[in-house]
């Protein structure tokens, strides 16, 4: 039984891109996406097909953002939780500060120079704005920085 | 008052309701019972799968009953990589690399955020939650309380459809041709 295990089987291609976007989300085990990976070094067509469609959602994931809140947001949020929370607000709880802000660096500004046509290599240009006070740690990554297994081709 | 995250809320809030009131109601509800159950939160947990959580659920059970409900059926059967497979078609005519390129710079935010907007919304939300705001399957399983299969699956379906739609604004805009399948002869 052992000893047919020893050699990799051939990839079918269209198999292989079944897998294509829990590859790019980094979804797959680190065995498959490796061999995912080594499959695109050697197959032009797989890696275009792959490189396309990485674009593709970095294009729809850019596009689709709403980052305009309407000017009074703030105001109207304000004056809602005063009126519904009462005596329960004070004001903003300070825990719940600090943990919005640490989510917040991840969320800000979306990289507008972020340039579509080098999706794989765009997290390494995207400048993290510090609105923040230098003590607010980002330590939630931005989706953009999560590290890309689309290796470009060698 | 340094609650920047917001922006990202409103985003998702206005995929989920395409109506900047609505947006901005659910954004308001899901901050104030994140304020609310804020001490339920455990520190080390993923505070935005948590807050998306609110969001979502806060979407489903208040706005949801409102829209016109849309189910599966709706979208069809498509081929997979609709978008790519059609603009293969072509290859010939354009300069293969850089025709995608343009055709993915000539889309508009509008165009790109309709096509999303069109999708039912079993389909739109994972879509959204996946490809947009990068969730991973198992987050959005959680968010939407549905098996991971049932993610995986509406998300197969859901860019099919997506890709269709956003074929079809690339093609009634000449972005691209529609699709021949057999080669045209040229005149002259």
């Amino acid at each position: 039984m052992a000893e047919s295990q020893q050699t990799h089987p051939p990839v079918d291609c269209g198999e292989l891109l079944s897998n294509m976007y829990p590859y790019l989300a980094g979804e797959l085990m680190s065995v498959d996406s490796e061999q995912f990976a080594g499959h695109l070094d050697n197959c032009p067509d797989c890696y275009k097909t792959v490189d396309f469609h990485n674009q593709l959602r970095t294009v729809i994931a850019r596009k689709a953002r709403e980052p305009e809140l309407p000017q009074a947001f703030w105001e109207r949020l304000q004056n809602r939780m005063e009126s519904e929370l009462g005596d329960e607000f004070v004001e903003f709880k300070p825990a719940f500060v600090r943990a919005v802000e640490k989510l917040s660096g991840s969320l800000l500004h979306q990289p507008s120079a972020f340039e579509p046509s080098s999706p794989i290599q765009g997290a390494s240009h995207f400048e993290q704005p510090s609105v923040f006070e230098a003590d607010s740690p980002f330590e939630q990554p931005s989706p953009f920085d999560r590290p890309s297994p689309f290796r470009p081709g060698s | 008052m340094a609650m920047e995250y917001m922006p990202s809320l409103y985003s998702a809030a206005s995929r989920l309701t395409h109506n900047a009131s609505d947006s901005e109601d659910l954004v308001q509800e899901t901050y104030l019972k994140a304020y609310r159950s804020f001490a339920t939160f455990e520190e080390g947990t993923n505070l935005k799968a948590w807050l998306y959580r609110i969001l979502t659920n806060t979407f489903i059970n208040n706005y949801r009953a409102k829209q016109r409900r849309v189910d599966e059926q709706d979208l069809g059967d498509l081929e997979d990589m609709y978008l790519y497979k059609n603009l293969g078609s072509f290859e010939s005519a354009l300069a293969s690399r850089s025709a995608e390129d343009n055709l993915l710079d000539s889309l508009t935010d509008d165009e790109v955020k309709q096509a999303l907007a069109e999708l039912p919304e079993s389909f739109r939300l994972p879509v959204y939650l996946a490809d947009v705001e990068e969730f991973s399957y198992k987050e959005i399983a959680e968010m939407l309380n549905v098996p991971i299969g049932t993610v995986m699956s509406r998300l197969h379906r859901g860019r099919k459809a997506l890709q269709k739609r956003l074929y079809d604004y690339a093609t009634s805009e000449g972005l691209i041709r529609p699709t021949d399948r057999e080669p045209e002869h040229t005149r002259g």
